[in-house]
Parts: C-alpha cells; sequence; structure tokens
C-alpha cells in the first residue's frame, strides 16, 4: 500500500507528510504549493488529487488474444415473425407446440437469430435439446463452448451430423472410452453398416459392461436383426438382469425358425389338443425351470394360480400362427372354440402373443371377443379391459377411427370401448374425416352448453391438451366463427368447458401460425 | 416499425406487469384496435363490465388506460404496444374514437402551452420578478445553513484524517448515516450522498482504505471549490453548487442552459437502488451533434419514474443540458418525431484508448465527474469461464472489465466478432448498456 495511504490510516498527526507525499508526484508537487495547510487538509487535498488523476490515467488491461469467433452459419437465420413466433411459444410453455414449431424449422433449413438463443437455450428441457440444438445453429454450438450450462448443444449437434455421416474416424477409441450416449451413438452407426462388426464388439465387451448397458446393446441388434444374431441372444438369455432377457425374448420372436420359437411350440403343443370343435386345455403339470430363461416365470402374477399363469405365459410366447396351422382354423374359429373353464387364460395369452408376434389378423377378431366380455363382466374383472388397452394400439387406424366415430354418432354404451381408452390409441393427427365428424358435433355441443348438466362426455372435452389431435389442413375450419351458448354462473361445468375452449382455440390459433408462417416439407 | 417488442416490455414496471402485458398481446382480448401516426389505441376486456380504453401516445410513448392499475405503464399499454410491434396489421388505421381524439387534443394543449412559455422571454420574465422577492430569502437562508453545514463537514474530515482510518474500519454504519443526516438537514444533499456512500467501503476489500481515502479527498476538494466559488469560471461554478446540493430544476432550462435538437439515439438505461427510492441513469447520443446526454430520474418504492424512456430506439427531440463545465446532466424538452430503432452507426464509437484519452479530457474540465459514457467501435465481448470475468476488448488487445453479471445476449449476437458497444464507465468497470451487431441494435437490460 502507498505511503499516503499508510499515513491517512496511521492518522496525519502521527505520520510524515513529507514521507507521504514525495514531490515527485503530482499530488506531492501541489501540496508543497500549500504550506499553510494544516497537515489534514494537506492530505486530503492531495488525496483527491491523487484519486482524480487516477481516475483519468487508468491503464486498460491487455488481453493478448482474442477469442475464437463462432464459424459462419450454414443454414439460413429464420424471418423475424418466426423469431417472434417461437418467442411467444416459449412464453406459453406449450411442448407440443413447441415441438411442430421446431420440427418444421429443422425441415426448412432454419435456425434461430443469435439474439434469442440465451432465452431458446435457456429455457430448452432435456428432451428439447436435440430439436433446439439443431436450430441454434453454429452460434448455439459456439455459445455452448463458452457457457457450461449449453455444451450440451455442440453434443447433440454432433449426433445429428453423424447420421448424416459415415462413422467418425475415432469411431473405434469412442466405443472404448466415451460416454455410454455417445458409446450406444458409435454402435448404432455400426450396427446399420456393418451388422457383424456391431455384432462382434458387443460380444467383446459384454462381460464388462453394466445391466443397463448390457440392456441398451441387445436392444441395437434390432436393427438388421438375423439369424446371424441367434448365437449371441440365446447367450443373453441366461443373463442375470431379467431386463436384458426381455429383450433378448423379443428379438429372438422376430428371427423365424430361432430354435427359442421352437421351444415355445413344443411347449404349447400339450396344452391345447382339439376336441369337437372345442378346444381342450390341459394345465401344465410342473414348472420345468428351463423355462425361466425364455420368459416364463415359477411365480404367479397376483390373483391367477400357479398352473393357470404358466398356460398363459406360455401361450403367449407362442406364434399365434402355430394354431392356425395345427388346427386349420382362422382366428376367429379358433377364438370361438376356447370355451372351457381356461378360455380366460389362453385368450389372454393369444393377446399377448397377437401383439408380441404382431399378428395383424388376430387383433380385431380378439378385440371384438374382448368387447363383447366387456359388456357382461362381473365386478372386479379386469382383464377385458386390460386386454383391450394392450390390443387398440395395433388395430388398423381406420378401424380405431370407426369406433370413434360410432361413440360421437351414438355415445358411449357399456358395450362400447370407452372414449377415453380409444383417444389414446388412436393415430396423431386425426383423419379429416373423423376430425370434421367431431367438429360438426362440438359445435352443436357449444350452442347448446346452456343446458349442460353435470360434466360434459368425454369426447366433447376440448382443451389446449387436444390440438395436436387436429390435421393441419382442418385448423381454418377450426377456427371458424363459434356459437357458444351463454353458461349460467351457477353452472360450473359449462363455465369451465367454456374456458378450456378458449384455451383450445387459442393453441389451435397459434398452431395456426406456425404451419403458416414455417415452411412446411 | 417504431420499437421492438423487447423495447416495449423495457418499459415494464416490474417482470409481472411484463408477462401480463405479453398474455394481452393478442388481438382476442381486444374489442377494438386502432392507430394512426400520432397514436395508438384499443378497448382491452378486463374483470370489470366495461372494457378498459387504452390510449398510447406514440411521440412520447405516454401510456393512458381507464383501468385501476396503479402501475406505469400498465399490462394493458404494454400488450398493446406489444401488438403494434408485433403485428401492427392487428391495428386497423383509422380515426381515432373520441375517447382517443379527446386526449391527443388535451395533449396539444398542454405541450403548445409549454411551447408558449419557452417561447416568450417577457413571459418568462414577469413571472421571474414576482417570484424574484421570495426567492432571494430563501436563497440567503439556504446559503447561510450550507456554509454552516460545509464548515461543520471539514471540521468532521479533519478529526477522520488526524485519528486515522484505521478507527472507521470498526465504526456501524449510523456513524456515516448521522453524519450524513446532518449535512441533508444543512442542505448539502449532493455531499450527503458521497458520505453516505462511503458507509459500505471500509472493510469490503483489501483496497478499501485507499478507495475511501480517494472520496474523502475529493469531497474535501469540492468543501474547497465551494469555499472559493466566486474564483471559478461560471460553468463550473454551477457544477460546484449542484454538486454540494443544489438541485438541478427542470424550469431553469427554460431561461438556461443550452438546447439542442437533433436525432437522440436511447442508447440504454439502468436503475439504481437507493434507500428511499430508484434512480434511473438513462444515456443519448446525438446522431448529428455527437454529444452525450445523461437523463437521471428518482422515483419512489413502487412508483413509475416521470418520464417513459425507451432504451433502443432515435427519436427527433429537443435536449436541454444543465450548465456545467462539461455539460452532461440533461432534460427531453420536447420530443419533436416519430420513434425509431436504432439502426447505427452510433456516432463517436472508438477504440478503447481514444475513450479513456476523452474520460481524462472531461475530468480536466469537471473533476468530480463519476460517470462517463463509452461507445466503443470494434470491441468484442469475451467471458472467462475459469474466473467468471467479462471483458470487452477492441482490435488492439486493450480491455476493459465489465460490471460482474451475466451478458450471454452480447455474448450471443457478438458471437466472437467485434461489435459497438454502448456502456457505462465508472473508472473502474464498464457497465454494458446496448450493443450493435450486424445493424440490429440490443438494449442490454439488467433483467438479462
Amino acid at each position: 500500500m502507498e505511503s499516503i495511504v499508510n499515513a491517512a490510516l496511521a492518522g496525519a498527526g502521527r505520520a510524515s507528510l513529507a514521507d507521504a507525499l514525495p514531490p515527485a508526484t503530482p499530488e506531492g508537487a501541489l501540496i508543497g504549493s500549500l504550506a499553510d495547510e494544516s497537515a489534514e487538509q494537506r492530505l486530503l487535498l492531495a488525496a483527491g488529487v491523487r484519486a482524480i488523476y487516477r481516475l483519468a490515467g487508468y491503464v486498460p488491461e491487455h488481453i493478448e488474444t482474442p477469442v475464437h469467433p463462432a464459424p459462419a452459419e450454414t443454414k439460413t437465420i429464420c424471418p423475424p415473425q418466426v423469431a417472434d413466433l417461437i418467442q411467444h411459444i416459449l412464453g406459453e410453455r406449450v411442448d407440443d407446440l413447441l415441438r411442430e414449431a421446431l420440427e418444421r424449422m429443422v425441415a426448412a433449413g432454419m435456425i434461430l437469430p443469435p439474439g434469442m438463443l440465451p432465452l431458446a437455450l435457456g429455457s430448452a428441457t432435456v428432451a428439447q435439446r436435440p430439436l433446439m440444438a439443431q436450430v441454434a445453429g453454429e452460434r448455439g454450438a459456439w455459445l455452448g463452448g463458452c457457457n457450461s450450462a449449453w455444451s450440451w448443444v455442440r453434443e447433440s449437434q454432433a449426433h445429428y451430423q453423424d447420421d448424416q455421416d459415415a462413422l467418425p474416424a475415432d469411431a473405434e477409441t469412442i466405443w472404448q472410452e466415451g460416454t455410454p450416449a455417445d458409446r450406444l451413438h458409435i454402435l448404432a452407426r455400426w450396427r446399420a453398416t456393418d451388422p457383424a462388426t456391431a455384432r462382434d464388439e458387443i460380444a467383446a465387451v459384454w462381460r464388462q459392461e453394466k445391466a443397463d448397458f448390457r440392456v441398451e446393446m441387445t436392444e441395437a441388434l434390432a436393427v438388421n436383426l438375423s439369424a446371424a444374431d441367434e448365437p449371441l441372444l440365446e447367450a443373453a438369455l441366461d443373463d442375470r438382469s431379467g431386463n436384458v432377457r426381455a429383450v433378448a425374448q423379443r428379438l429372438l420372436t422376430r428371427i423365424p425358425g430361432s430354435a427359442y420359437v421352437e421351444r415355445a411350440k413344443t411347449r404349447a403343443d400339450a396344452l391345447l389338443t382339439m376336441g369337437k370343435k372345442k378346444l381342450v386345455t390341459t394345465l401344465p403339470d410342473v414348472y420345468e425351470q428351463a423355462w425361466e430363461r425364455d420368459g416364463i416365470s415359477a411365480k404367479a402374477r397376483h390373483g391367477t394360480g400357479e398352473r393357470s399363469w404358466w398356460l398363459l405365459r406360455i401361450i403367449a410366447l407362442t406364434p399365434p400362427a402355430h394354431w392356425v396351422e395345427r388346427f386349420g382354423l382362422s382366428p376367429t374359429d379358433l377364438i370361438a372354440a376356447a370355451t372351457d373353464e381356461h378360455a380366460t387364460d389362453v385368450l389372454q395369452g393369444w393377446s399377448h402373443a397377437a401383439v408380441r408376434y404382431d399378428a395383424r389378423e388376430w387383433t380385431q377378431p380378439l378385440v371384438d371377443m374382448w368387447t363383447k366380455r366387456l359388456a357382461g363382466r362381473r365386478n372386479g374383472d379386469a382383464s377385458p379391459l386390460e386386454m383391450c388397452e394392450l390390443l387398440l394400439p395395433h388395430l388398423p387406424h381406420s378401424s380405431l377411427e370407426a369406433m370413434a366415430r360410432n361413440i360421437l354418432q351414438h355415445g358411449e354404451s357399456k358395450q362400447d370401448i370407452s372414449w377415453e381408452m380409444l383417444a389414446t390409441a388412436l393415430h396423431r393427427p386425426w383423419s379429416v374425416q373423423l376430425t370434421r365428424a367431431w367438429l360438426a358435433g362440438l359445435r352443436t355441443f357449444a350452442g347448446e352448453l346452456s343446458a349442460l348438466k353435470g360434466y360434459p362426455p368425454d369426447w366433447w372435452e376440448c382443451s389446449e391438451e387436444h390440438v395436436m389431435r387436429l390435421p393441419l389442413a382442418c385448423l381454418d375450419e377450426v377456427l371458424a366463427p363459434w356459437d357458444v351458448a351463454e353458461a349460467k354462473s351457477g353452472n360450473w361445468q359449462a363455465v369451465n368447458w367454456r374456458q378450456q375452449h378458449q384455451a383450445f382455440l387459442k393453441a389451435v390459433r397459434l398452431r395456426q401460425r406456425i404451419r403458416d408462417e414455417i415452411p412446411g416439407t | 416499425m417504431p420499437f421492438t417488442g423487447e423495447q416495449a416490455l423495457a418499459l415494464a414496471p416490474d417482470t409481472a406487469s411484463a408477462s401480463a402485458g405479453r398474455k394481452l398481446a393478442n388481438a382476442r382480448h381486444w374489442k377494438s384496435l386502432g392507430r394512426n401516426a400520432e397514436a395508438l389505441w384499443g378497448e382491452c376486456q378486463g374483470s370489470g363490465k366495461d372494457p378498459y380504453q387504452v390510449r398510447v401516445d406514440l411521440a412520447s410513448l405516454s401510456v393512458k388506460c381507464s383501468c385501476p392499475s396503479h402501475k406505469f405503464p400498465c399490462k394493458h399499454g404494454l400488450g398493446l404496444m406489444l401488438i403494434f410491434a408485433g403485428n401492427p396489421r392487428d391495428l386497423a388505421e383509422g380515426e381515432p374514437p373520441p375517447w382517443v381524439a379527446d386526449w391527443l387534443a388535451k395533449r396539444h394543449t398542454r405541450e403548445e402551452k409549454q411551447a408558449a412559455t419557452t417561447l416568450s422571454p417577457e413571459a418568462v420574465a414577469a413571472k421571474e420578478q414576482t417570484r424574484e422577492k421570495g426567492k432571494a430569502k430563501r436563497a440567503e437562508k439556504r446559503e447561510k445553513l450550507v456554509a454552516q453545514g460545509i464548515a461543520n463537514l471539514n471540521l468532521w474530515l479533519d478529526d477522520l484524517i488526524r485519528n486515522g482510518l484505521a478507527a472507521v474500519e470498526t465504526q456501524p454504519g449510523s456513524f456515516w448515516e448521522s453524519q450524513a443526516a446532518r449535512m441533508t438537514d444543512s442542505q448539502i444533499a449532493g455531499i450527503a450522498g458521497r458520505v453516505r456512500s462511503m458507509a459500505t467501503l471500509p472493510g469490503s476489500d483489501a483496497d478499501w482504505p485507499d478507495r475511501l481515502l480517494g472520496d474523502l479527498g475529493r469531497v474535501t476538494l469540492l468543501s474547497r471549490a465551494y469555499t472559493r466559488l466566486e474564483t471559478l469560471e461560471l460553468p463550473l461554478r454551477e457544477d460546484v453548487r449542484h454538486l454540494v446540493g443544489w438541485p438541478l430544476r427542470t424550469e431553469d432550462l427554460e431561461t438556461q442552459g443550452e438546447r439542442v435538437i437533433d436525432d437522440w439515439a436511447y442508447l440504454g438505461q439502468w436503475v439504481e437502488m437507493q434507500d428511499r427510492g430508484q434512480v434511473q441513469y438513462t444515456w443519448l447520443r446525438g446522431q448529428s451533434c455527437g454529444r452525450t446526454a445523461l437523463i437521471v430520474q428518482f422515483a419512489l418504492f413502487n412508483k413509475p419514474f416521470a418520464d417513459l424512456l425507451m432504451p433502443g430506439v432515435c427519436q427527433r427531440a429537443e435536449v436541454g443540458f444543465w450548465p456545467s463545465a462539461h455539460p452532461q446532466r440533461a432534460y427531453v424538452l420536447a420530443r419533436q418525431g416519430d420513434v425509431r430503432s436504432i439502426t447505427g452507426p452510433i456516432p463517436g464509437a472508438c477504440a478503447i484508448e481514444p475513450f479513456l484519452a476523452s474520460v481524462a479530457e472531461s475530468l480536466a474540465q469537471q473533476p468530480w465527474q463519476e460517470r462517463f459514457l463509452a461507445v466503443l467501435a470494434q470491441v468484442t465481448p469475451q467471458y472467462d469461464a475459469a474466473t467468471g470475468a467479462w471483458h470487452a476488448r477492441d482490435a488492439q488487445g486493450a480491455a476493459l472489465p465489465l460490471t460482474p453479471g451475466d451478458y450471454w445476449l452480447l455474448l450471443a449476437v457478438s458471437g466472437g466478432h467485434p461489435v459497438d458497444l454502448a456502456g457505462e464507465w465508472d473508472g473502474e468497470q464498464l457497465r454494458p448498456l446496448g450493443t450493435l451487431a450486424e445493424g440490429i441494435y440490443y438494449p442490454l437490460g439488467e433483467a438479462e
């Protein structure tokens, strides 16, 4: 610390001013001309002069090397109205709309302007990152290099880039030393271009990997799956991890003629025989330990007897086509023939098998059968509902839409699959036809809202959650003027519906802007 | 488009208003929306029976709304401006309805009245005469009080330095506060403010004795200058009087001070919290004259600032400067033209060394200055992740440290390339106020 400061700290009465203020400094020279002043004033005035001199004589720092600048963009910066739109959607926090807007931007080769990046990157959720990274451009990647909270931009972009390009030169190093995400990425690339090498690499590292990673590696075999993969998958059936075994079982069912499928058939054949147009079921007597690795657990699901459970699982793992072949009957006839005391377990087994083996010709007859049972079901029998839920997503979309239109027209009856269940299974967006049917009904409902008693039926619910079911071609129709009846303030269900409806229309308008302002493909 | 959505949002009194305004920035909340060259208007359905009538004067961006909100501008005003910034087509061009026309007419008469006072020196002189007597008496009383205050200040300063600054490290805040209060009573509020700000120094960092000594020294110089006021040149006399505590009155600008008509760019602003309210600093630069104007507004907590000053825009206006050896403190007397976005270049932008030379020059004219507008040309913002330090580096490698903060927007728009940067320099740190990158001016607000 300089001597003038030391003098001030100690006190003017105790310090020597001559030492504190050498005449060679501007303040020292000044003090020399103020000999008449008190020591205190001389020190204070000199300090003031010194402070101002220092302010005026500030010497800037020197930074030798400038930062490495961001490279030029290869994509187009989106027009201002698109940037405004994205900013608006970010403020509204509607994830589905943001995803759609960003997907359209990516498809159109657009990126966000640099001024929006801090907001956009700062608000991106983990799920939104891959898309957000694609619209962040070179500038976003560069920013991520400066701010560690945004380092994911570069990683995400690199992965995306890889999908377009060949394997990186250092693929082997990444596979040996990279993060799990990077390694799986390399594995996926290998599997796509050179399935045999990928398989060998998996086999080579298998024993040293953790269970979660073994699951992912097994899953990677789904691409370009062939009979050559069978030995590895068969070995995976002996894995300690149940999750690994489950993936291996699923993949083995997809290899035609695999030993796994043959074992399943043999196991099942002993259980089902055909009597006089009726199936006769024989329950397995004892559990064989070898079943465990194929996916049949010894312990039954709660509420099911052990032997029934084994039956169900054995049927579930057997290709349904096997029964058609063996008994020479169609799926519909086979289902009709299942009537004995174990029929429910057999039918559940078939339902699971239809999904597992993607046996489309079984889905509709099974759904029809379960729907019938829905009407007649006794309390506590959850299986018809569960099976419908399991099978619905595998029905052709046209059947689902036909069921939906039926409810829109006639309402829900006890024999029907509920609207709620259908709505979950229906693909988005809906067809134009179904959308129009729904809209027409919705407009009538809105016009008669004042007559609403209790809750509105599920199918006339509309809120911002439902905006993604609309096909883009129908948005304008949705936004045509609405005639919504007044709701009495006491009728809170109607009041609530009006509010939800407003939120729905607002989301539709936003989606319309996305469609109109970001060019589609 | 005269202003952007971000600029409109910068006017929001708080973040709640900003987000409420953003929600209302959609035509469907509005019963009617309209505009002409002078104003925007709209009727917004609130919770009440009648919609609120909202109007915005485009020349001054003054907002008038019939809602009961005490916030200013209210969310309806912000919403209306945001619609205009985002979707101007939503506002039908046309003749204003009576409730807008009346308001505009009233504003015009008021402005004309002001103009009339400004234009007729006789009227001013007559008014002056009647005031003169009472004024002289009050002034005499005040001079006495101030003289007493300065004498007390000198005794206190001498005591402090005689006993040594080491002794003040353990003093409580009240040690400084009670001195400041006494000085305020003696009408030397300017010095009182400087003393009050010294309270935070002792023990704050290793350099505190050096800083405190410098501050005390400058106050001593000020006190000394005041006692020898008659020996100073006229404009510097005004500086010293103001720094001691004589307030700057807007009405004084009618009779004295310099007026400059120019296109003024509102480069940026920041708000400093003080014990009784908040102080807003807004920096302007004349596009043709190249001069710098600093507009300081004070507001009590939760009260709006009297004038809405939107950073990032440019408007033709008459600006009055209070007399000073280095005129900088100013007031917008009359707004004359449309509000436009700043597109650059900002006049007077230069590298760091020439800027620092200009700081030294202005200190030579008025040595008590504490804030300087820096308009730096072609500087690259840099962030050191290891230390968290931000710098602005020019082409020669000279660099100024930025006030600690997060400047990701600045970094994002520069991308490691040189930009023009406006900021407030306090002798140690540069507080970024706005940046011009690729022809777009971005105000850099506090809330970034």
